[in-house]
């Protein structure tokens, strides 16, 4: 059986007064059937505007899905009419977004909140929808469901709004659930609970979870897989102790030098990555993240690397064989 | 958050939801009507107009139809063609018999009045001596604090004589009763009594309309009298519409939804279909003092500013030419006791400039008090006049002053010296000079600022002379007097204007009455 | 929420007596109240004998404390201009004010927020920008102005609707477009930026994750909340309509309302039908605004849990 959902050669853009920004810059990859797979990367690398381009839900002026398939039980979600693309979202793939607060409509109770899509998408009566509703509250471990179901989000904290936004989205059983830094803002103890909320359901429902995140922790007792995005294209991909033990890209090593591990000594100072991230409206033409790469050569200048294999099911963008142990062929530090 | 193909389903979206709020907007307009139409059950849309259906506009809703409680114009155009008096007034304002046909002064404070027959009232109240002395003896009584009561205050009473004679008895000798008596109206007694209050807003007279809707701040409906004891009008029926503002007044008669109102500004005038600019019996006047304390009590400084102002360049250039210079005297023809010997002063610089050097007044300073929107245009008149004093070598200290500061500086009970100059229009609806001279030529009344001992002589005996043309001579004296020794620089006789649509055939009445039956479309 | 209504009911009274008392006030402010009132030449007797009939020659804090006991219970004096007692008279016209007024501002919203909807949702569009541009007119618009305008073109110039008057619906058509032009600007421009505000809230996003047609979307969720800022507009336009332009309008067109009355009864300077006349609109407007304030808690929830 081939994969779930296969992503090939996506590229979104959005225009502004500046210039054409290049938020997504020609990304592919692919999700099995039950996979959890992470995308990591630090803000603004597109990491974001891919999820909604899965979904179609990027503005439209003045965004723009310019090229790429997206390839979802056989069809291409970019290329059928709006009223399919309807008919997928909240049925069956799914999205939860970061700030449960603004997420949910502040003004309509959850219960109804939750009850539209069945409506919508399974068709029940308003009756039945409720209480499904009720049954789905109780799924996330919400207290008293049946007297809350009324409630409006103002009456509920902000993991508890967390968790009906999760409710929500998995009304309808989606095969894939996109989990766009939903515990962000929450947290760290209620984010462990969340993200355990969302891997027992995965578990008893059987679906395939995209979990976009900028903290490796997070990333490393979740996830299956992942891929590794900087300034709109993906530099890394790999099974997810591959990538803690092994990483081959220069940017990805620096990510998890950067962060602090419990289980060693504690180091002097934290490595950082010098620089910032390039522009996205005037894109670089080399490899995007020379500027900053501490293993960079000339010839790193002439075109983008592609992903290349350096392992089983290990992909990197990097044209310099780079290990953790490599060193770096300039000073800096 | 839009793309292409969803802007088409916003658009359907949006017309679906206009239509929502369209239908429920429609649903409103209509109930609306509704409820309006029914408010309005009775009346009929106005701006279609009928051919024997006349509409006049005013400016205001009149506060009562009692013919002898108010004293305002615009009550007055309604209820003078509803209620009739014992005299009424000729072409030329002379006094004609009307529901009295006759009379004769039996002795110096009774006159005796013989009531013409056969008339009654709408109502069917007969009109008889009972009616005539019960009118009389309400107007001046003081319960019903009439606002006539400074034109009708010299009767005492009436009494009933037979069926259809009266006498009307006044506390002094009176010369001027008959003019008088055009201001009173008559009424039907049983009636009177039977609606009390009721009395300001239903009707009952003898004259050509009755009283058909009175529908509050909107209009008053007048429809003929067809058994009027002088023939039915050609105008079957009237309507007086309340329109506040002017201009608003001005599109209508320029539409045809109104026939005929009062007073359109003098800029208006050329669009106007049509206009009527009849002499009315008002004067503008600069009242000047010779009281003591005065500093213009020298005559030839009064006459000097007669002859400074330039009043033929004002009647054209600030009132349309619409009106005539007053000929040296608070009077015209047509008004008892006017002097048609008399010039008006005309506009001599050079005349004005000798006389006051004569009376060794150049540079003089004099205080001028003027209004500022009491009448139209008052306040560029008044700065007019000053300047050309001031040609003449005056120094003048021009005040220009809201109605209210200003009437004070012309009642000698508040300012007790007046100033040299105050501005006014002087109004006259007895036609006869006893009001004018005792109000601008003697100092009995608190608005004059004047002393002649002749004239006060004179006044005095034109008081109680009861023989006409002895009385006109004493007149004709005291306006001679009155120019050489001015108690005011002479202005002008202004006009009444009328705005009218070209079917209107509207001859105006020198008391400036609004009497539909003399009308027709 | 009782607590809530409670304290509007006492505010409500107090800006009534406040009015009220200013209206007392201004009759001292404009000079001589009886020689307003009478011809210039009135001889002095009978200045007098009004002054002490009008209870004018007590003092003033009298004359405060018996004019607002009177107004207290409804009782404004007769009114000096019709004699007759003059809260009746100021009620008179309080329909035909309430006709217009209604009927201006049902055309002001069923035209206003679907226009509003329309740009919000295009900024930046052709209809936008007209939107735009034509709100803007509408607020700056000197309705002294506006009304003989459109008296001039639509009665003069096209003879299509009389000039001025009541008793036919063509009588309302004028009076009602001038008094709707401000609100209507007003109304397209809060709705606008309100669905501009909306549409970019994460929220919509979620809801169109899950699915929802876009129509669905706009009318569930978005507009039921962009709708509340217009609400409380609407509703304070509708104050302005019957407190103020009102007087402008029904001058111009002759229309019979509350607003023609205060005009009037400030022309002759006739105080007991000022006050009264004042007193009507003042309830009238703390009425609409409790109205307002009323229905805005029912539409929306979240002020229960503020």
């Amino acid at each position: 059986m081939g994969p779930l959902l296969e992503v090939k050669n996506l590229q979104t853009q959005f225009v502004t007064k500046e210039g054409i920004v290049r938020a997504v810059n020609n990304i592919s990859y692919e999700l099995n059937t039950g996979e959890t797979l992470g995308i990591v990367g630090e803000s603004g690398c597109g990491k974001s505007v891919g999820a909604l381009s899965l979904l179609r839900l990027i503005p439209s002026p003045p965004g723009k899905i310019v090229a790429g398939e997206i390839l979802f039980d056989g069809i291409d979600l970019l290329k059928v009419h709006e009223s399919e693309i309807e008919r997928i979202r909240g049925n069956r793939i799914a999205m939860i977004f970061q700030d449960p607060m603004t997420s949910l409509n502040p003004m309509m109770p959850i219960g109804r909140q939750i009850s539209e899509s069945l409506e919508l998408h399974l068709k029940m009566t308003k009756k039945a929808a409720r209480a499904k509703a009720i049954e789905l509250l109780e799924m996330v471990r919400i207290p008293s469901a049946a007297d809350r179901i009324d409630d409006y989000p103002i009456q509920f904290s902000g993991g508890m709004r967390q968790r009906v936004m999760i409710a929500m989205a998995l009304s309808c059983n989606p095969q894939i659930l996109i989990a766009d830094e939903p515990t962000t803002a929450l947290d760290v103890t209620i984010q462990a609970q969340i993200t355990d909320l969302v891997n027992r359901l995965r578990e008893e429902i059987g679906m395939a979870v995209i979990w976009i995140t900028h903290d490796l922790g997070v990333v490393a007792g979740l996830t299956d897989r992942v891929i590794v995005m900087y300034a709109g294209r993906i530099v890394e991909e790999a099974p997810v102790e591959e990538l803690y033990e092994n990483p081959r890209h220069p940017y990805t090593i620096g990510l998890l030098g950067s962060v602090p591990r419990l289980d060693e000594e504690r180091p002097e100072k934290l490595t950082s990555i010098e620089g910032m991230p390039p522009d996205m409206i005037d894109y670089p033409s080399g490899c995007p993240f020379y500027a900053r790469c501490t293993f960079r050569i000339d010839r790193c200048l002439e075109s983008p690397p592609d992903l290349r294999e350096v392992g089983p099911g290990h992909k990197a963008a990097c044209i310099v064989d780079v290990t953790s142990s490599t060193l770096p062929t300039s000073g800096i530090s | 958050m839009v793309s292409k193909r969803e802007f088409k389903k916003k658009a359907a979206l949006s017309r679906r939801q206009f239509l929502k709020l369209s239908a429920a907007g429609g649903g409103s307009l209509a109930v609306s009507s509704g409820l309006g139409g029914i408010l309005l059950a009775r009346s009929a849309p106005v701006f279609a107009q009928g051919n024997t259906n006349l509409v006049a506009a005013v400016g205001a809703e009149p506060p009562s139809l009692d013919p002898q409680a108010i004293e305002q114009r615009i009550p007055q155009m309604i209820t003078w063609n509803i209620y009739e008096p014992l005299i009424d007034r000729d072409e030329q304002g002379l006094p004609i018999p009307w529901l009295a046909e006759s009379w004769e002064q039996i002795d110096d404070t009774t006159m005796r009045l013989k009531l013409r027959e056969g008339i009654s009232f709408h109502n069917g109240e007969a009109f008889n001596a009972d009616a005539a002395v019960y009118s009389v003896n309400r107007i001046v009584d003081p319960e019903l604090a009439s606002q006539w009561i400074g034109v009708v205050g010299t009767i005492k009473n009436a009494s009933k004589v037979d069926d259809m004679t009266i006498d009307i008895e006044t506390h002094d000798v009176d010369p001027i009763l008959l003019g008088r008596l055009t201001a009173l109206a008559m009424m039907a007694p049983g009636w009177t009594e039977e609606v009390g209050d009721e009395v300001s807003s239903t009707t009952n007279g003898t004259g050509a309309y009755k009283l058909s809707n009175w529908h509050r701040n909107v209009q008053v409906e007048l429809e003929s009298n067809e058994d009027y004891w002088g023939g039915a009008p050609s105008i079957k029926s009237a309507t007086i519409r309340i329109i506040g503002e002017d201009s608003t007044r001005f599109q209508s008669v320029k539409t045809g939804e109104i026939d005929i109102y009062l007073g359109p500004l003098p800029d208006h005038l050329p669009e106007l279909p049509k206009f009527e600019a009849p002499l009315a019996q008002e004067f503008s006047m600069v009242r000047l003092s010779n009281l003591e304390g005065s500093r213009i009590g020298d005559p030839r400084v009064r006459q000097a500013m007669n002859y400074a102002v330039d009043k033929e360049l004002i009647l054209q250039q600030l009132h349309a030419g619409l009106g005539t210079v007053s000929p040296g005297q608070l009077s015209a023809p047509g008004m008892f006791g006017y002097n048609p010997n008399l010039a008006p002063y005309p506009y001599d610089l050079d005349r004005a400039k000798s006389l006051l050097a004569e009376a060794g007044a150049e540079g003089l300073e004099v205080d001028y008090v003027g209004p500022k929107g009491r009448y139209a245009g008052d306040a560029i008149l008044n700065q007019a006049i000053a300047e050309m004093l001031e040609q003449a070598g005056l120094k003048v200290n021009l005040n220009l002053l809201d109605p209210q500061s200003w009437v004070r500086f012309g009642d000698r009970n508040q300012t007790p010296v007046p100033p040299s100059c105050w501005y006014l229009v002087h109004s006259n609806s007895l036609f006869d000079a006893d009001r004018t001279v005792s109000s601008y030529y003697t100092d009995e009344s608190p608005f004059s600022a004047y002393h002649n001992d002749e004239i006060r002589t004179l006044f005095e005996a034109g008081r109680v002379e009861l023989d006409v043309a002895e009385r006109e001579k004493i007149y004709h004296r005291v306006f001679e007097l009155g120019r050489e020794d001015p108690p005011a620089i002479f202005m002008l006789q202004l006009v009444d204007l009328w705005a009218l649509t070209e079917r209107t055939q509207f001859k105006p009445r020198a008391d400036g009455r609004f009497i539909i039956r003399t009308m027709s479309l | 929420m009782l607590r809530l209504l409670l304290k509007r009911a006492v505010h409500s009274f107090f800006l009534i007596t406040a009015v009220v008392s200013v209206v007392f006030l201004t009759t001292f402010v404009i000079g001589d109240p009886v020689r307003a009132l009478l011809p210039a030449e009135t001889p002095e007797e009978i200045v007098e004998k009004y002054r002490e009939e009008r209870g004018f020659n007590r003092p003033v804090l009298v004359q405060y404390i018996d004019y607002m006991s009177h107004a207290f219970v409804g009782d404004f004096g007769d009114s000096w201009w019709q004699r007759t007692p003059a809260l009746p008279i100021a009620l008179r016209p309080l329909p035909a004010t309430f006709q217009l007024g209604i009927l201006a501002m049902t055309l002001a919203t069923s035209l206003g927020i679907p226009i509003g909807v329309y740009a919000g949702m295009k900024p930046g569009s052709w209809a936008d920008r007209l939107a735009t541009v034509t709100s803007l007119l509408g607020v700056s618009m000197p309705l002294i102005w506006l009304c003989p305008m459109l008296a001039f073109i639509f009665a003069v110039t096209l003879g299509l609707l009389p000039t001025a008057g009541y008793g036919s619906w063509q009588h309302m058509v004028l009076p009602t477009i001038a008094l709707a032009a401000l609100p209507l600007g007003r109304i397209v421009q809060i709705t606008r930026a309100s669905i501009i505000d909306e549409l970019v809230k994460q929220y919509v996003t979620t809801a169109r994750a899950k699915g929802l047609p876009y129509r669905r979307v706009l009318v569930q969720h978005v507009l039921r909340n962009a709708l509340l800022p217009v609400i409380t507009v609407s509703g304070w336009e509708f104050v302005l309509v019957v407190s103020g332009y009102t007087i402008i309008v029904e001058a111009v067109f002759g229309w019979p309302g509350v607003g023609w009355m205060l005009f009037s009864a400030i022309r002759i300077r006739d105080v007991p039908l000022l006050a009264a006349t004042a007193f009507v609109i003042a309830v009238v407007v703390v009425a609409i605004n409790f109205a307002i304030d009323i229905l805005y808690i029912i539409v929306n929830p979240l002020i229960r849990y503020e």
